[in-house]
């Protein structure tokens, strides 16, 4: 796996899976934002789900574990020659990484389609109650 | 030693000017496709509308915090540390980003609307105007900064490679960063970081594989450091190594990432739900990048060679200078190239739009509040220019631009105490804070100029924190989360 053909190999496939999958994300973006643009601001608040939910621990048990793993690469240089490979096998398991966060992005797109569905269906119903909040309005 | 013949490559300063071709077109194409359906306000121009999602993000972060540094001083300090080398510049990099999340966590739950770390001393310290303009003084030094020292890694690297005039590299450079980031923003700069941040770990990984697979693999490199070298050279605990930059760097990177402009500008860009995650994976993934680039320096070492003669007297070079001498391909060599450039380009970048950022909300916004949005666009998209410009200029005048460094270093690491301090402390009152940072600067620095560089900055951290601590429990704030509330978007 370690000779320089199958890494080429490897990351030609890795590098296009990456592009693809970010230009499925980009796209979803584009979309995403011409669904929103012309929503007033609270339907844009519940389309698009504006909350917070990441705590501060994440960040101290996030930097002790990846720290940790990256220390011990290094560290493992050191140790024997076969190890040495471990540094162009991070820079490949990163790029599996970041391309696996544009799953989220691809994600995203169809979680706020499915919430304007929903939010217009909303709408529709509340229009048609007699008494309900449009109802009122006109 | 390793035995090696030193071939040099055949490329020609053309090939650098497709490169550079190659690599406009895309980004400015790319730009163009995005102010048609994106920036159609100042507030998309600068926060991307604050809708970038985790994969834009993470790329986002990863790209704008590779400099041209994390790339070729990995090899750099491997070169001449060893592997502890390595260690101490790796390790921090990445915990340093992911450090970045109780902020991102704390601004997006009370400031969500803001833009700048300058504007929420506005409003964390309203009245202080000389505290306000430290911060700003602070942030556009940093962002400056940035982008001189990206330009001139661009163009140290395309010379050395290429043979190319190293004044044409940060005129191309950066002209084409000026183009690209005017047209399309923050938006740009995050769809362009998902592009550059995969052209720098790829290749990374094919290039050392390369390297080793020339020299006849690891195992001979190995051998070489351990015949030639002294055992801690392959350890990674060395202690010598952490006092002689270790520790410094680990403080300095604190305040590149906490106390920076590029970094709170991202806070407020992404969707809130991803405001951690994203400093999370991109200081994670981070780390494979100084990890690959770090083995050249390895190689380098094993191969002997040596700084004055064959590096030009900087270690900083030995990762260019292995590639470029082994004999490798061209694409390969090209392919290296294109890595270190993207490095830059988005670093250089994420400085410019910092740069934006302060102008336009903390200055023209500041003067005149009033502006139209479409006049602020204008003066957001001057300012890229501008300070693209005169960073080019200073590029080529040769000037020493040392006192640019020390100014910022001083401001920077002064502010970062302070900042933790009024983020997560209501006590922090804004007298106590200025004359934190004024004492910290005056008492320090000279320090650091006669004692040394990890004594200047240990004292400055320092009276950074006891003078705001002391005045302020004497004197305590009366600050209240929901102050920050009041902070609006730009009128788009």
């Amino acid at each position: 796996m370690f000779t320089f053909a199958g890494v080429l190999t490897i990351g030609i496939i890795l590098f296009a899976l990456a592009i693809l999958f970010a230009f499925i994300a980009f796209k979803g973006s584009i979309e995403e934002v011409q669904l929103t643009r012309s929503l007033n601001e609270e339907d844009q608040k519940i389309v698009t789900d504006e909350t917070v939910r990441d705590s501060p621990w994440s960040a101290a048990i996030g930097a002790a574990i990846a720290g940790l793993s990256a220390a011990i690469i290094v560290g493992l240089y050191g140790v024997g020659p076969g190890y040495l490979y471990l540094g162009p096998l991070s820079a490949l398991v990163a790029t599996v990484g970041i391309t696996v966060c544009y799953f989220s992005d691809i994600r995203d797109k169809n979680e706020i389609r499915r919430r304007l569905v929903k939010r217009l269906h909303q709408v529709e119903k509340e229009c048609a109650i007699p008494g309900g909040p449009s109802a009122q309005v006109k | 030693m390793l035995d090696v013949r030193l071939v040099q490559s055949g490329l020609q300063p053309q090939h650098a000017y497709l490169v550079f071709l190659g690599l406009a077109v895309l980004f400015i194409g790319i730009a163009l496709v995005i102010r048609a359906i994106f920036v159609r306000s100042t507030h998309d121009f600068l926060v991307a509308g604050r809708r970038i999602g985790l994969g834009l993000g993470v790329s986002s972060v990863i790209a704008s915090w590779t400099w041209a540094m994390a790339v070729m001083m990995s090899s750099a300090q491997t070169y001449t540390f060893g592997v502890s080398g390595l260690w101490w510049f790796t390790i921090p990099n990445g915990i340093a980003v992911i450090l970045v999340i109780p902020f991102g966590i704390y601004l997006r739950k009370h400031m969500p609307h803001g833009y700048t770390l300058s504007q929420y001393i506005s409003v964390r310290f309203p009245g202080h105007k000389a505290l306000y303009n430290v911060f700003i003084a602070s942030m556009l030094f940093g962002c400056f900064i940035m982008a001189l020292i990206n330009l001139k890694g661009t163009s140290v690297v395309m010379s050395n490679i290429y043979g190319i005039d190293w004044r044409v590299v940060p005129i191309i450079a950066g002209i084409v960063v000026i183009v690209y980031v005017s047209i399309g923003g923050m938006w740009n700069s995050a769809v362009t970081a998902a592009i550059q941040t995969f052209l720098i770990t790829v290749p990374a990984a094919v290039v050392v594989v390369a390297v080793f697979e020339k020299v006849g693999g690891p195992v001979p490199v190995l051998d070489a450091l351990t015949k030639s070298k002294a055992p801690e050279f392959l350890q990674w605990s060395d202690p010598n190594t952490a006092i002689a930059f270790g520790v410094t760097l680990a403080l300095g990177l604190l305040s590149n990432t906490v106390s920076d402009q590029t970094f709170w500008e991202r806070i407020w860009a992404v969707k809130s739900k991803y405001v951690g995650k994203i400093f999370l994976w991109g200081g994670t993934w981070f780390y494979g990048i100084p990890i690959c680039f770090g083995l050249l320096g390895l190689v380098g070492a094993a191969m002997g060679l040596d700084v004055k003669t064959q590096l030009g007297g900087d270690a900083a070079a030995v990762g260019p200078f292995v590639v470029s001498h082994l004999g490798l391909p061209g694409w390969l060599i090209i392919l290296y190239s294109i890595a270190i450039m993207s490095a830059c380009l988005s670093t250089i970048d994420a400085a410019f739009i910092g740069t934006s950022s302060v102008v336009s909300v903390d200055i023209v916004k500041r003067i005149n509040p009033n502006v139209s949005d479409k006049k602020l666009l204008a003066y957001t998209r001057l300012a890229v220019a501008l300070v693209g410009i005169l960073a080019i200029l200073i590029i080529l005048t040769g000037v020493d631009f040392v006192t640019i460094v020390l100014v910022t270093y001083a401001l920077k690491t002064s502010v970062l105490i302070p900042l933790i301090l009024a983020v997560f402390w209501k006590k922090t009152n804004g007298q106590g804070t200025l004359w934190g940072i004024i004492l910290s600067i005056v008492i320090g620095m000279p320090i650091y100029f006669t004692k040394g560089e990890f004594f200047g900055t240990l004292t400055i951290l320092l009276i950074s924190l006891i003078v705001p601590l002391i005045w302020s429990s004497a004197k305590p704030d009366t600050f209240h989360e929901s102050y920050l509330r009041n902070v609006q978007d730009l009128k788009h």
